[in-house]
C-alpha cells in the first residue's frame, strides 16, 4: 500500500534523484490527468499517453533544474503549460499529420482560461475514479451497501426494483444511497486535499 | 418542533422523487414551500444527487462495465437496445395501449444526468415536436421513466441507414437522387423552422420500406432564430467546442466558432452525404486527424463525382461540388436551394448553380490521356520503372518474394502489350528473359533512338538493381548515363540519380553521393526546385548522409524533402509514408547516439521517430491491403519505439499485431521470429508468463539456427532469463 503523499510532499521529495518511488507515486497522479487532458484537445489514444509521457519527462527536468518557481504559478498550470508546447509542437513536427480522435473537442490552444477548465475537469475525473476505486476495494463500507448502491447507480435499476432484488424496503434503497454517497464524499475531500498544490 | 399545520414533514422516498423531477401532488408541494426543514432536506438530496452525475460522468468505462442499464417505462414493454451512443441510448418497445412498435430514447445517465444533458435532451423533445414533417421522425410522447429518467417515445422507422439503403437496395441514380431530395425538403422544412441540424451523416437518415427518407437524432440541433412563438435556445454553445460527426462537419464547424454556423453548415454535410450517396465514398479522406481533415476540407477540392463514375452527369457534378464549397457564401443558401437544383435536374430542366471551374479541370484531364498508343507504352515503362523504385525503397532481402510477386504482375501487364505490339506472342516469359528481351528490344529497335532506348533501358537497370542483381544494374544504369550524356538535365538527372542507388546498395556511400548531388543539381535546373523528383533526389541524399553519421546533414535534406512535397501539395500516402519512414530512422539513429550522455535529448528522439512511425502507418494503411507486410513491419517499428521508451505494455500489443501481419502473408519467417524476440524482449521487461517466454525464444533459437541465422539475441534473452529464474535453470521453479 502506498503511503499517499500531498502534492507539496512530493514535489519536496522529488529534488532528491535517487528518490524513484516519489517519481513513480507523481507519475501515477498525473499521467492520466495528462492522458485525459490530451484526449480533451482532440488526441488520439496514443498522441495523448505520447504527450503525457513527454510533459513529465520535461518537467522532471526542469523542475531539477530549479525552473519551477511554486510561486510563479500552480503545478496543474505549470504541467498545462509544458503539454500545451508539446501538443503545439506535435502538431507542427508532423505538419498537421497528427491523429484525432474521431469525434471530440477542438480546443484553441491560446485560450488559457478553456486549457486550465478542461484540467481542472480532468483532475476531478482523475479524483472520483479513484475514489470509486477505494470505494470498492477498502471494505469499510458493507458491501450490501455497495451492492444497492451499484444496481441503482450503475444498473440504472429503480429503487422499487432494487430493493425486491435485495430485499429490502425502497427507504432503505435510499439510504443506502446516501450512505454510500456520503462515504465517496469523505474520500473525495481527502484526495482533494492530497491536492494542495493544484486544486 | 412546531406541529406543522400542512401536513407532515416529507419523507425520504418523497424527497427522492421530488429531486428526480417527479411530479408530486399539491399538498406536498404546498408542504414544500412553507417548510424550510423540508426544503433544506431535499437541496441535501439534489445536492447527493448531482455529486453522483458527476461521478457518473468521471466513471464511463465503469458504466460499460456494468451490463447497461435496465430501463423500465410505464406503458411500454422494451424489447431490445438499438442504439447506445455518447449521451443517449435507443429501445425499441411496444406501446401497450396502441400495441405499435415504437423507439424509446433515454439519458444515458439516467436520473443522474447533469443539469445540462437534460436540458440538452428536453431540448431535443421540443425539436422533434415542432417538427411535423413525413421526412423527420415523429414525436408520440415524452415522458419520466418508473426509475426516474427522462424519456421520450417516437416513431420507430422499419428500414436501413441511408449508406446501408445504397449498398444493399442499390437503386438506380434517379431513385437515389430523388430520394436525396425528399431528405432536402426535410432539412429545408426544419431549416424554415429555425432548426439546424449539426450532425447529418447516413446513421442518421433511415430509408423505410418504402424508399422514403426520415431524419432523426436531433440531439445536437441548435435553434437559429426564434421567431413568432419558436423555439429559443436554451443551450449556449461553448467556443471551441466542436459538435456533430468529423468526417461530415464543415470547415468553419471544424473550426469551433459557433458564430459561423449556420444553415449552410447543413448543406455541406449534406454535400458530403450526396457525394457518397452519388459515388459511394467520401469527398474528403476521412483518415482520422484533425488537421489533415481540416486541410483536406479546405486545400483539396473534391474530385467530381464522375470521375469515379462516368455515367454521372455533369449537372449533378455542378450540384454537389457547390454544395461543397469551403467558403459558406459560394454554398448554396439553403437546404431548399440544393434541393431545387436536384429537382431541376430530374426534371431535365437547367440547374440553376454555375458550373464551377473543377469541372473544368476534369476536362481538361480527361483530354489529356487522350494520347498516342507509342507514347502509351513509354508511359507504361516509365510507371513500371517506377513502380520498382517504389517498392524497391520497401524491400528488405527476406521480402523478395511478396515483392517479386507484384512485379511480376506489373510485368505480366507489360508483356501482353509488349507481345501486341511486337508480335512475338510467347506468353510465358520469365522475368530473366522478358528483361534481357526488353534489353535487346531497346537497343535494336531503338539504337538510333537514345531516349526511348535510355528510359527502357533504365528500367531493366532497376529491374536488376531491386533484384540485388547489382553488377548488372549497375552496368546498365551507366550505360544509360552514357546514353544521356547530351540529354535535357531532367534525363541526365534521373540517370544519376539511379547510379547514386547502385552506390548506395554497394555501400559505396561516397560515390553514391557524388551521383546524388549532381543528380540534385540538375533535377533542381530542370523543375526550378518544385518536383517530386527533387525530393526523392533528397530524401536519398539523407539517407547517404545518414549511413555516413552525418545526422545534422541527414536531417537538412529529410526537412528539404518534406518541404517539397508540402509546398507540391504531395506529402502524402506511401510517397509521405517513406519519407517519415526514413525521418523516424534517422530519429532513432539519433536517440541511440545520445542515450547515456543526454537522457532528455535520446527521449525526444525517440518520440519523434515513435510519432512519424505512427503517421507513416496511418499513411499507408488507407493505401494498402489491411494484411500487407509493410503494414505489418510499420508495427513492429512502432512496437520498437514504444519498448525502447519503456512502454512494454503497448509495445506487446504492437508486436503481436506484426506477427499476425506478417504469418498471413508469409513474408519471410524470419521476420517473425525477429518480432517474436521482440515481444520476449518486452513480455520479460513486464516480467510476464516467463515460462512460456523462454519457450518461445528456445522455438525461435531452433528456427534460426536451423536456418542457418546466428540466434544472437534469442539466446543471449535466454541466457538472461535463465539467470534471473530462481532454482533450475529449465525454469520449472519460474516465479508466477
Amino acid at each position: 500500500m502506498d503511503v499517499t503523499r500531498t502534492t507539496t510532499a512530493m514535489l519536496d521529495a522529488l529534488h532528491d534523484a535517487e528518490n524513484a518511488a516519489v517519481w513513480e507515486q507523481f507519475d501515477r497522479r498525473y499521467r492520466p490527468i495528462l492522458v485525459g487532458f490530451s484526449r480533451n484537445l482532440g488526441l488520439t489514444e496514443q498522441d495523448a499517453a505520447d504527450i503525457a509521457q513527454e510533459t513529465l519527462a520535461r518537467f522532471l527536468a526542469e523542475y531539477r533544474d530549479g525552473r519551477y518557481d511554486r510561486k510563479k504559478g500552480r503545478l496543474g498550470a505549470w504541467l498545462v503549460g509544458i503539454a500545451r508546447y508539446r501538443i503545439l509542437d506535435l502538431r507542427r513536427r508532423s505538419r498537421g499529420k497528427y491523429q484525432l480522435a474521431g469525434e471530440s473537442a477542438i480546443v484553441d490552444l491560446d485560450d488559457e482560461r478553456n486549457l486550465s477548465r478542461i484540467w481542472e475537469d480532468e483532475r476531478r475525473h482523475a479524483v472520483l475514479r479513484q475514489a470509486m476505486d477505494e470505494l470498492q476495494s477498502a471494505s469499510r463500507t458493507d458491501p450490501r451497501t455497495i451492492k444497492v448502491f451499484e444496481m441503482l447507480m450503475f444498473h440504472s435499476m429503480t429503487p422499487q426494483v432494487v430493493a425486491e432484488e435485495v430485499g429490502i424496503s425502497v427507504h432503505d434503497v435510499y439510504l443506502a444511497k446516501s450512505r454510500v454517497a456520503q462515504r465517496l464524499r469523505t474520500i473525495v475531500e481527502r484526495i482533494e486535499a492530497e491536492y494542495d498544490d493544484d486544486a | 418542533m412546531t406541529p406543522d399545520p400542512i401536513g407532515a414533514c416529507l419523507d425520504r422516498i418523497q424527497l427522492e422523487q421530488i429531486a428526480a423531477g417527479e411530479t408530486v401532488d399539491q399538498r406536498i408541494s404546498d408542504h414544500l414551500s412553507a417548510c424550510p426543514r423540508c426544503q433544506l432536506a431535499l437541496e441535501e438530496v439534489q445536492g447527493e444527487n448531482d455529486f453522483l452525475g458527476e461521478v457518473l460522468s468521471a466513471g464511463v468505462e465503469y458504466l460499460q462495465l456494468g451490463g447497461g442499464p435496465q430501463h423500465q417505462v410505464e406503458g411500454y414493454d422494451i424489447v431490445r437496445e438499438i442504439h447506445r451512443g455518447g449521451q443517449g441510448i435507443v429501445y425499441e418497445a411496444q406501446q401497450l395501449s396502441t400495441n405499435r412498435t415504437v423507439a424509446i430514447k433515454m439519458l444515458l445517465q439516467g436520473r443522474f444526468a447533469t443539469t445540462k444533458q437534460r436540458l440538452r435532451f428536453e431540448q431535443e423533445v421540443e425539436v422533434i415536436a415542432a417538427l411535423r414533417h413525413p421526412g423527420i421522425v415523429t414525436l408520440y410522447e415524452s415522458g419520466i421513466a418508473a426509475g426516474g429518467e427522462i424519456y421520450f417515445a417516437m416513431e420507430h422507422v422499419r428500414g436501413s441507414t441511408l449508406d446501408q439503403w445504397v449498398r444493399v437496395a442499390e437503386p438506380g441514380l434517379e431513385e437515389r437522387v430523388r430520394l436525396f431530395a425528399d431528405t432536402c425538403s426535410a432539412i429545408r422544412y426544419a431549416h424554415g423552422r429555425g432548426i439546424i441540424h449539426r450532425d447529418l451523416k447516413p446513421g442518421n437518415i433511415l430509408v423505410d420500406e418504402e424508399g422514403n427518407p426520415h431524419v432523426l437524432d436531433f440531439g445536437l440541433a441548435r435553434v437559429a432564430e426564434p421567431e413568432d412563438g419558436g423555439l429559443s435556445n436554451r443551450l449556449e454553445t461553448i467556443a471551441g467546442e466542436f459538435l456533430g460527426t468529423f468526417a461530415y462537419a464543415a470547415p468553419e464547424q471544424l473550426e469551433g466558432d459557433p458564430g459561423r454556423i449556420d444553415v449552410r453548415t447543413d448543406v455541406f454535410a449534406l454535400g458530403i452525404l450526396l457525394y457518397e450517396v452519388l459515388c459511394g465514398e467520401r469527398p474528403f479522406d476521412t483518415g482520422g486527424s484533425l488537421a489533415e481533415l481540416v486541410r483536406n476540407r479546405i486545400d483539396r477540392p473534391p474530385s467530381p463525382p464522375s470521375r469515379h463514375d462516368p455515367d454521372i452527369p455533369l449537372d449533378l457534378d455542378v450540384i454537389c461540388l457547390k454544395a461543397l464549397a469551403v467558403d459558406p457564401d459560394r454554398r448554396y443558401g439553403s437546404a431548399g436551394e440544393l434541393e431545387e437544383d436536384l429537382r431541376r435536374h430530374l426534371d431535365g430542366r437547367p440547374i440553376l448553380a454555375r458550373a464551377d471551374s473543377t469541372a473544368y479541370v476534369l476536362g481538361r484531364l480527361v483530354r489529356r490521356y487522350k494520347i498516342a498508343f507509342g507514347a502509351a507504352l513509354v508511359i507504361l515503362l516509365l510507371s513500371i520503372g517506377s513502380a520498382i523504385g517504389f517498392a524497391f525503397l520497401f524491400t528488405r532481402a527476406e521480402a523478395k518474394q511478396v515483392l517479386a510477386e507484384q512485379r511480376l504482375a506489373a510485368l505480366g501487364d507489360f508483356i501482353g502489350l509488349f507481345n501486341f505490339y511486337t508480335g512475338q506472342g510467347k506468353e510465358d516469359l520469365r522475368v530473366s528473359e522478358a528483361m534481357e528481351l526488353m534489353d535487346e528490344w531497346a537497343m535494336n529497335e531503338h539504337r538510333d533512338e537514345p531516349e526511348i532506348a535510355s528510359t527502357i533501358l533504365t528500367s531493366v537497370g532497376l529491374f536488376h538493381l531491386s533484384f540485388d542483381n547489382l553488377d548488372r544494374a549497375q552496368e546498365v544504369l551507366e550505360h544509360v548515363l552514357e546514353l544521356r550524356a547530351d540529354s535535357e538535365p531532367r534525363e541526365l538527372g534521373e540517370a544519376h540519380h539511379n547510379l547514386g542507388r547502385v552506390w548506395m546498395d554497394r555501400g559505396d556511400y561516397r560515390r553514391a553521393e557524388i551521383h546524388y548531388l549532381e543528380a540534385l543539381r540538375l533535377r533542381t535546373e530542370a523543375f526550378s526546385g518544385l518536383h517530386p523528383d527533387v525530393a526523392m533526389t533528397l530524401q536519398h541524399l539523407g539517407a547517404c548522409r545518414r549511413k555516413q553519421g552525418d545526422f545534422a546533414a541527414a536531417e537538412s535534406h529529410y526537412a528539404g524533402a518534406e518541404a517539397t512535397l508540402v509546398s507540391l501539395g504531395l506529402f502524402d500516402g506511401e510517397r509521405a509514408a517513406r519519407l517519415l519512414n526514413s525521418r523516424a530512422w534517422l530519429q532513432n539513429d539519433r536517440a541511440l547516439e545520445s542515450e547515456g550522455a543526454d537522457p532528455v535529448a535520446a527521449l525526444e528522439h525517440r518520440m519523434r521517430a515513435l510519432a512519424m512511425f505512427r503517421s507513416a502507418s496511418s499513411m499507408i494503411r488507407s493505401e494498402l491491403e489491411p494484411n500487407d507486410y509493410r503494414i505489418g513491419r510499420s508495427e513492429r517499428a512502432i512496437g520498437k519505439q514504444l519498448a525502447a521508451l519503456g512502454r512494454h505494455e503497448e509495445a506487446l500489443a504492437r508486436f503481436e499485431e506484426a506477427i499476425r501481419i506478417l504469418s498471413t502473408k508469409g513474408a519471410g519467417s524470419e521476420e517473425v521470429l525477429e518480432v517474436t524476440v521482440d515481444e520476449a524482449e518486452s513480455r520479460i521487461e513486464l516480467g510476464r508468463d516467463l515460462e512460456s517466454v523462454a519457450e518461445d525464444l528456445r522455438r525461435v533459437l531452433e528456427a534460426q539456427e536451423r536456418s542457418g541465422g546466428s540466434g544472437e539475441r534469442a539466446r543471449s534473452l535466454l541466457a538472461r532469463l535463465e539467470a534471473g529464474l530462481p532454482g533450475t535453470p529449465d525454469g520449472a521453479n519460474a516465479p508466477e
